[in-house]
């Protein structure tokens, strides 16, 4: 159970009811404070619809944030926003097998993402060997957006997790279909 | 070392250029993808003038993260910026004591900002006891603007660690001053 009150349209202001407007549990709470819910979406909206780094690969490094923190929230709402952007049922399983230290035979840049996300989250820097094969696939731009989705969601999942923020119904199966490790 | 070349105003397009109008190295980093920059300082700037959350109470969850994460870029930014808005030196040390583990003597609502901001780092949580205190404390809204302070710089520290963005000669006295460990 969420930790504040839910808020709806009818509770808002008039110029803070677009907040809701996607009426998702996330939005519900942080509409308590609508500046910052706005300047958060503000960076949300980039990583999801601005940056020009691969989307698939984003949503991938989003995933493991989540896998790795076993953040239910950020989870099941990333398994379907990702099969919108091209992650497969394959691409998850492997999230699973490269967290648990194996070789999922995903290609290297994709390995590096997954492991860029679990060294940043844990150890809070990149590898210097991680680091190299994402220089050499990756611009600038594309490596400051990625380091910046890694990041931000790491505080995502924090926030999520802090304000108990409840998985909507129609978000829990992705969960059964891929539960998060115990 | 930085893993990206800083940047200044000449190697940024017009409207680009006030991205690293404060010379920071951050912002010189950041500036590689210009939008993004914008956006996360959006954010941070939020944050720091427009929140209604104490000033202080806010800077004292930012240097619990950054003492924690072991950040010198967060942390030495941050024991400037929280002394020009109150954070004492007795804070700082109160920081160190309260993260060893013992009771720094501190008012019920600092310890729970500072306890929780060590919660939400590690634990990805906050423990109830300390959600009941900062909810007897704290409206709705700056129940928000504290976790998500806490939660954004969660994120800053591993944006920091991962590019190895540099502490700039100028902010490296206050690491000087309080050394992350003691020996």
């Amino acid at each position: 159970m969420a930790r504040l009150p839910y808020l709806d349209e009818k509770d808002l202001a008039d110029e803070d009811k677009p907040i809701v407007k996607r009426p998702i549990n996330l939005n519900r709470v942080i509409a308590h404070s609508p500046e910052a819910a706005r300047q958060f979406g503000g960076v949300g909206n980039y990583i999801r619809f601005g940056s020009s780094l691969d989307p698939r690969l984003r949503e991938m490094a989003i995933l493991q944030v989540g896998y790795l923190t076993k953040s239910p929230y950020e989870y099941s709402h990333h398994l379907k926003i990702g099969r919108d952007f091209g992650v497969t049922d394959d691409d998850v399983r492997a999230i699973e097998t490269e967290s648990a230290g194996g070789d999922s035979g995903l290609p290297e840049l994709d390995r590096a993402v997954l492991s860029g996300a679990r060294e940043m989250s844990e150890s809070m820097k990149l590898d210097d060997a991680t680091y190299d094969v994402l220089r050499a696939n990756l611009n600038e731009a594309h490596i400051v957006d990625l380091v910046m989705v890694i990041a931000f969601y790491n505080g995502v999942v924090r926030l999520l997790g802090a304000l108990e923020i409840d998985v909507e119904p129609e978000y829990a199966p992705e969960l059964d279909a891929h539960p998060l490790p115990k | 070392m930085a893993r990206l070349p800083y940047l200044d105003e000449e190697d940024l397009a017009g409207d680009d250029k006030d991205i690293v109008k404060r010379g920071m190295n951050l912002h010189r980093i950041l500036a590689h993808s210009p939008e993004a920059a914008r956006r996360y300082s959006g954010l941070a700037r939020y944050m720091r003038f427009d929140s209604d959350l104490d000033p202080r109470l806010r800077e004292m969850a930012i240097l619990q993260v950054g003492y924690l994460a072991e950040s010198p870029y967060d942390y030495s930014h941050h024991l400037r910026l929280g002394r020009e808005i109150g954070v004492t030196d007795d804070d700082v040390k109160a920081i160190e004591d309260e993260t060893a583990g013992n009771d720094s003597g501190l008012p019920d609502l600092d310890r729970a900002v500072l306890r929780g901001a060590r919660e939400m780092s590690v634990g990805m949580n906050l423990n109830d006891a300390t959600f009941e205190t900062l909810r007897a404390h704290l409206g709705e809204s700056d129940i928000v603007d504290l976790v998500m302070t806490i939660a954004f710089y969660n994120g800053a520290v591993r944006l920091l660690g991962a590019l190895q963005i540099d502490v700039e000669p100028a902010f490296q006295p206050e690491l000087d001053a309080h050394p992350f460990s003691k020996e």
